[in-house]
């Protein structure tokens, strides 16, 4: 099964060349966030999607009945198909599912509405965004906008691995041959709620962020979408289509642990699932796209369980973070995570982490400081880590 | 054919705790309680899940900040786990931390997949609430966070019981029940899991009222808000001996507990065989059409005649969408008996999916569950009771 189409909303580029050329260069989405009131938080840096136009992208869902997160997950459905050179109207023979992680769903909504309920009582209401807090809408929506009517949707809501879920949901629907093709990744909005409570928790970084360095202190939230058309090899080599990358396999778990400190024997266990799922071994693989959001705790354990699991078997291959450029998008971080791997497939190269100034020793990966270098990547692995312990990692591999 | 069968279930609602309470009221309409007024600031009446509380079936540790969602999902859970199947002393591991020695549970084949409609509406309104009063922005009872995510009940699920397999939560609204039902079976096809408990929660309170008023149709018919969550346990049907039917079984004297099967690891016996789910976008705004679509392909795939089926549950959405869904029975179904989970537990929101499953356990033969939410999603799933 392969990549054909990839669709992208970053605060680095919209559009599969400008995200490449984005992580190419090494840019910064980073800016002081303007999405939501910031008053009385002592620093708030975040990477927002700036000049987002939804009617470009929305043709059937009206632009008033879809949340931001929604509209950038049809917007990216609609780039994965341009892309791929289809047509919504080629697809309407074909089953096919369509997958949306994400984080927060509609709640950017949600908290809107909370806050004018404690601020103004009950007289201040809102009908249409009480309509448009329902996850379910992301998935939906894009199914509706591209009038799609006989696919499976799913909007996955596994927190900061939803992407990587939804795209191993898209997966196993095409291997059983319940799909002949998926739509699937992730998509999330700024979200205050989100920012606040990295924020009490000491994790967002005051002024870069910097994943592996010694001197992190923590995330920035971020916002975007990322879809990709998976489709099986026959079908695209059938009509000639461009291939970015084969998908090889993807391995779920669960810490069962602690809610929000990651467990490094578990993630261990995950990324060994999923090379197993793939049939390949740690020698195989030539770049792991880590989880790497910058906070202490996820990188000394993420770096740890990639020592145990790459360690034993010859060199650790290069570890990067594109959170560093994109933030922590939520939901789309896996997803945006996957098509930055399929693209560095495609083009040869492998996206830097920036920020960087010293790697903390007890990280010890060679993130491939600040600019990105070019590379035949063979095997790639892309990490995902979530609240609740929820582990997913996804293997592409370069098309045979 | 899925290859899946459900072996086991537990729920709680305004009808009680554990699937017993259930059967009680499913059974006996006076046994049913009224929905109950509930105060400010969102005055309604809905049917809460008024014997439970999380604290007094769960324990004072780790539960103070506790969302109620997460609450009736562990609690639920723990009634389908074998006591093999749930690590000794893994109860209070949630205090540890990473440091302490003990490391996580062993690799588990179980996996957890929840549905919900956005998560636990209350804990996501009090962090905003705090948020928004307090002196500064970021004054929040920082525990709160990690309840106020769409994925805390299932992620709790595993972290209170030690399951380390795949842990999925699905905000499918009204279609979580066939949902999670199905990514489930596809979990055990593809060798992820070796069982899979499947369900879906909601809980009540002012947030969630608020919300869903705000939403209803004007025309909406204003069926109370309901608490609860339903949890299955799907496991591959290879588990289970080729053509086993217990002939003295009759729907009067069933119970889910009595029987055990010593090929099946718990050794469960088949309480429904998952034989099908078809879902649909209702792209043209003509749900009833859609769904219609899906009950004739499920039961065409399935090879079975409309006439064999014998019961229907219905998910019963706000406003005109439950007529939709109940012409698409009628054109389909005209003779099956239609229950309605909403009619004795309120509108469980997310969870009337599991609970219409475990209203149709009782007959032997041929059962539908169908799904129509306010998304423009439909769908329904075929299953065979023995």
């Amino acid at each position: 099964m392969v990549v054909t189409g990839v669709g992208v909303v970053s605060s680095i580029g919209t559009g599969a060349d400008a995200y490449a050329r984005g992580l190419r260069e090494g840019r910064s989405g980073a800016r002081p966030i303007e999405a939501f009131d910031t008053t009385g938080f002592a620093h708030a840096t975040g990477c927002e999607v700036v000049g987002f136009d939804p009617e470009l992208w929305l043709r059937r869902v009206p632009v008033a009945e879809a949340g931001r997160a929604t509209q950038f997950a049809i917007a990216s459905a609609r780039m994965a198909l341009d892309d791929a050179g289809i047509g919504e109207d080629g697809l309407r023979d074909r089953r096919g599912l369509v997958s949306v992680g994400t984080t927060d769903g509609g709640s950017d909504d949600g908290e809107r509405l909370a806050a004018s309920f404690v601020h103004d009582g009950p007289a201040a209401a809102d009908p249409a965004a009480a309509r448009r807090v329902p996850a379910s809408r992301l998935a939906t929506g894009v199914a509706r906008d591209l009038g799609l009517a006989d696919v499976e949707v799913s909007t996955i809501a596994t927190a900061c691995a939803a992407g990587n879920y939804a795209i191993g949901g898209g997966v196993d629907a095409i291997r059983t041959g319940e799909a002949d093709y998926a739509l699937c990744g992730g998509a999330d909005a700024l979200c205050r709620m989100t920012f606040t409570g990295f924020y009490r928790l000491g994790a967002v970084d005051p002024d870069r962020c910097r994943p592996f360095d010694v001197d992190r202190h923590g995330i920035h939230t971020g916002e975007g979408g990322a879809v990709l058309l998976l489709e099986p090899l026959d079908d695209a080599l059938a009509r000639g289509a461009r291939i970015y990358a084969e998908v090889l396999g993807y391995g779920l778990n669960c810490d069962a642990h602690h809610q929000v400190a990651p467990h490094g024997e578990s993630v261990a266990r995950c990324m060994a699932l999923a090379l197993d799922d793939a049939g390949i071994s740690p020698g195989d693989v030539d770049l792991i796209s880590a989880h790497g959001t910058g906070t202490k705790a996820n990188d000394v354990t993420e770096c740890g369980a990639i020592h145990s699991v790459f360690g034993a078997d010859g060199d650790v291959p290069p570890t990067v973070s594109v959170k560093s450029m994109l933030g922590h998008t939520m939901g789309a971080a896996s997803a945006l995570g996957a098509v930055a791997c399929a693209l560095g497939i495609d083009g040869g190269f492998i996206p830097p982490t920036i920020n960087h100034t010293e790697t903390d020793p007890e990280c010890a990966v060679d993130c491939v400081p600040n600019t990105a270098v070019d590379a035949e990547l063979g095997v790639v692995a892309n990490n995902a880590l979530a609240f609740g312990g929820n582990n997913a990692v996804l293997v592409l591999g370069r098309p045979a | 054919m899925t290859g899946a069968v459900i072996t086991a279930w537990s729920a709680i609602s305004a009808c009680g705790i554990g699937a017993a309470a259930h059967r009680v009221a499913y059974g006996d309409p006076a046994r049913r309680l009224r929905p109950t007024a509930v105060g400010e600031p969102v005055p309604a009446e809905a049917h809460v899940a008024a014997d439970f509380d999380v604290t007094e079936a769960l324990g004072p540790k780790g539960t103070s900040s506790m969302d109620r969602c997460s609450g009736l999902a562990v609690a639920a859970a723990a009634d389908l786990l074998a006591p093999g199947e749930r690590p000794q002393g893994h109860f209070g591991c949630i205090q540890r931390n990473q440091s302490a020695p003990g490391g996580i549970a062993p690799p588990s084949g179980i996996g957890v997949v929840l549905g919900t409609t956005s998560g636990s509406a209350q804990t996501q309104f009090d962090f905003t609430r705090e948020s928004q009063t307090r002196s500064k922005p970021y004054r929040v009872n920082p525990a709160l966070m990690p309840f106020a995510l769409m994925n805390s009940a299932a992620g709790q699920t595993a972290i209170w019981h030690g399951l380390t397999g795949p842990n999925t939560t699905i905000a499918g609204g009204r279609m979580s029940g066939l949902s999670t039902l199905r990514y489930g079976a596809r979990l055990l096809a593809t060798g992820r899991a070796d069982a899979v408990l499947c369900g879906a929660v909601e809980e009540y309170g002012p947030a969630r009222q608020r919300l869903a008023d705000q939403r209803k149709p004007d025309d909406a018919d204003g069926r109370p808000l309901g608490e609860g969550g339903a949890v299955l346990l799907l496991e591959p049907a290879a588990h289970a001996p080729a053509g086993h039917v217990d002939p003295d079984r009759t729907d009067a004297n069933r119970t889910d507990t009595d029987r055990t099967d010593a090929n099946r690891p718990g050794g469960r016996v088949p309480l429904a065989e998952l034989l099908g789910i078809d879902t649909r976008v209702a792209v043209d705004d003509d749900p009833a059409a859609a769904l219609e679509v899906c009950i004739r392909r499920t039961l065409d795939r399935a090879g079975a005649a409309a006439s064999d089926v014998r019961t229907v549950a219905v998910s019963g959405p706000p406003g005109p969408l439950a007529g939709a869904e109940r012409d698409a029975v009628a054109r389909t179904l005209a003779h099956a008996d239609v229950r309605d989970p909403g009619e004795i537990i309120g509108d469980t929101g997310a969870a009337t999916g599991p609970f219409q499953v475990t209203l149709l356990l009782d007959r032997p033969g041929l059962a539908l569950t169908t799904a129509v939410d306010e998304d423009g999603t439909v769908g329904c799933g075929l299953l065979r009771v023995p």
